[in-house]
């Protein structure tokens, strides 16, 4: 019989009071595996899929909000710019590819993407060779954009709307769902292809082509101009807008000729990642457009707003660890008090104080090494919980059981903060005088 | 009595201050105390004159002030804490009179833990051991029951089976009847007295009841123990 196999024995004579300590111990490491966890899958994710893009060419305003919207999914567009912008940048042989976007619409609340077949081109290094792989695979159909408003589903959008091959639909006007939106009935889409899950915000995406966005948005203005009156009137606000001197962003771009069509974004792949700075600049100094670039953006979100809520969170599951490290102290010191008898029989068994010492800190490390497993396994079933729900709202594809780099170490740091709860009861056995405890036994 | 073997316990001049009684020390004061190899000896007095004081100097667990205390030759007041400790696993055996058995551990275990704290042996041999002590006592059927399950007859038997896991020298058994009614203390009595002597184990029986201390070949009055030490 080892010292373990005592420890093991004294742990469950009282198992209400363990089970209640381990669960302390386990929900602090399990809010520390969630947080961590939680913060490392998106921050991967987020920034992977932002290195899928060089660089994000689109009207002025928030570079931030241009990226969100354009690449993510997730915020309202910036504006429009000129065609012809994308064509310029099309042509300049820095850029190995360039895709418009063109957003307006939605389905169910996915947005509509008009784009072109060049999307669907699009590749990403694979971290460990290095060779370039395709981004998306067609899971059903095919690529076929041979009539404008044929579209082609992402993964999550077919799953949840339920819409397959063949199927038709009509968007709502707006790149959010808003209950009684106008809907473009007279322009229906077919569904000629789904994509398979590519762990990108893409799956939470329905891609038709850029003509299709301009053909529902020409229908529209015409609606429009019928009933609220020509372009003339829609100019003079715009000039208006553009005297504005009050300070702030002036986001109408420059008068656009009635004939010229527009994109909401351009999504640049460049030749080489090491012009993205110098093309920024040039974009934003020699044009009326806006250069982000993605990985940049996602780095200081997280620098800026995401690293200091983290902090938080932290610190309020490193304050659940210490009281569950004081619930140790206290459910040990509370046991040895109650087995003082137990101890002095086994000094006078032959036991050492020394035993006698490891005896309470083995329980209390099975305590903080039980309590951590079971926190740690506990933090990642949530992930997983959540998993589904980051995957249906934000398109976020996060793996639940990966160990993230320094969950290790605050693991490390919940159990080491259990064994130290256990060292003073483990001291007051320790010293403890058998003989007192013995007297009329 | 001369003798080549040496004596079981031999204490010489032992005084230990026990705390304190209206300012004025409380004293255990023995001048000389032997008991040879083998001997069966009852410890009598009333409540607190010292007789459970005497038992823990002689197993180590009160080191004496002054003065000598040998257990089979060896003086145990020279030795090491640690070195201790050990020593009154081997060479000396506990009964309580309540029974003191480890709760959450099963009878065969309580004996197996006396051995393991005496470091008595391999765990093959330990676990043969405390098989073989239980079946003696009469509980080879009880291995697996918790100390709650079981009668305090049956308690005794289990801590008596405990007390001589290690094969000890000497048993001190305090007060070990005291909590059974009169006729399990009989058959607890006489079933220690047996496995002492087929044990060759020297005895210490701290005993209230003068029947039973009668039935002893040796009694050792203890109530002068706090005041100016004890003779036979």
């Amino acid at each position: 019989m080892t010292l373990w196999h005592i420890a093991w024995r004294y742990l469950w004579s009282r198992p209400l009071v363990t089970l209640l300590t381990l669960a302390g111990v386990a929900l602090g490491a399990a809010l520390i595996s969630t947080v961590l966890t939680l913060r490392s899958e998106t921050e991967r994710v987020f920034l992977e899929e932002g290195t899928l893009v060089d660089m994000v060419v689109g009207a002025k305003g928030s570079p931030l909000q241009l990226v969100l919207s354009s690449v993510y999914h997730l915020d309202t567009p910036t504006g429009n710019i000129p065609w012809s912008d994308f064509e310029r940048l099309q042509s300049d042989h820095r850029v190995r590819r360039a895709i418009p976007i063109g957003l307006g619409d939605n389905y169910e609340g996915f947005r509509i993407v008009g784009t072109t077949n060049d999307f669907f081109a699009m590749e990403r290094r694979d971290p460990e060779t290095e060779n370039l792989e395709p981004v998306f695979e067609m899971k059903r159909g095919q690529w076929d954009f041979s009539d404008p408003f044929h579209a082609v589903l992402g993964s999550e959008v077919a799953r949840q709307t339920g819409l397959g091959i063949g199927a038709t639909f009509v968007g709502s006007h707006g790149v959010v769902a808003i209950p009684g939106s106008e809907e473009h009935s007279d322009t229906p889409y077919t569904v000629v292809g789904v994509l398979a899950p590519s762990a990108t915000s893409n799956d939470r995406a329905i891609f038709t082509t850029i003509e299709a966005v301009w053909e529902v948005h020409r229908q529209e203005e015409e609606l429009h101009d019928r009933l609220y009156g020509g372009k003339e009137a829609q100019e003079e606000t715009a000039t208006e807008e553009e005297t504005d001197d009050s300070g702030g962003w002036v986001f109408a771009p420059e008068p656009i000729k009635e004939s010229e069509e527009e994109v909401t974004a351009v999504l640049l792949q460049l030749t080489s990642p090491g012009l993205r700075l110098w093309m920024s600049e040039e974009i934003r100094n020699e044009t009326n457009s806006m250069a982000a670039i993605p990985i940049n953006e996602m780095l200081r979100l997280y620098q800026i707003a995401l690293r200091p809520m983290e902090k938080a969170l932290l610190g309020v599951a490193y304050l659940v660890v210490v009281v569950a490290g004081l619930s140790v102290l206290t459910t040990l010191y509370q046991a040895g008090e109650r087995r003082r008898r137990d101890v002095a029989v086994m000094r006078s068994l032959g036991a050492t104080p020394l035993e006698v010492f490891l005896i309470v800190q083995l329980e209390a490390f099975l305590i903080s090494v039980l309590g951590t497993a079971g926190g740690w396994l506990l933090g990642h079933a949530t992930v997983f919980a959540a998993a589904g729900v980051l995957r249906e709202s934000a398109g976020l594809t996060v793996s639940a059981w990966r160990i993230m780099p320094g969950e290790l170490t605050a693991l490390g740091i919940v159990a080491g903060i259990g064994l130290v709860a256990g060292v003073i009861p483990a001291v007051l056995a320790y010293r403890r005088s058998p003989v007192e405890d013995l007297s009329g036994t | 009595m001369s003798s080549t073997i040496p004596p079981a316990v031999e204490i010489r001049n032992c005084r230990r201050v026990l705390g304190h009684s209206a300012d004025r020390p409380v004293e255990f004061h023995l001048d000389e105390f032997r008991v040879e190899v083998g001997e069966r000896v009852a410890l009598t007095g009333p409540s607190g004159c010292g007789k459970s004081t005497l038992l823990n100097i002689v197993s180590g667990l009160v080191r004496p002030d002054n003065g000598v205390v040998r257990v089979h030759g060896t003086d145990i007041t020279a030795l090491s804490p640690l070195a201790l400790d050990r020593f009154r696993g081997r060479e000396t055996g506990f009964v309580f009179q309540s029974f003191n058995l480890l709760e959450p551990f099963t009878a065969h275990e309580n004996v197996l833990l006396g051995m393991r704290f005496a470091g008595f042996g391999s765990g093959h041999e330990r676990r043969d051991r405390a098989k073989e002590l239980l079946d003696r006592v009469g509980l080879s059927h009880r291995l697996q029951a918790r100390p709650g399950r079981l009668s305090v007859g049956e308690r005794q038997r289990v801590s008596i089976a405990r007390a001589l896991g290690p094969r000890p020298s000497v048993l001190l058994a305090d007060e070990p009847t005291g909590a059974l009614d009169p006729q399990t203390a009989d058959s607890v009595f006489d079933l220690l007295v047996e496995l002492c002597m087929t044990e060759k184990t020297t005895l210490l029986f701290v005993t209230h009841d003068h029947d039973l201390a009668n039935r002893l070949p040796r009694r050792f009055d203890c109530r002068s123990l706090l005041a100016k030490g004890g003779a036979e």
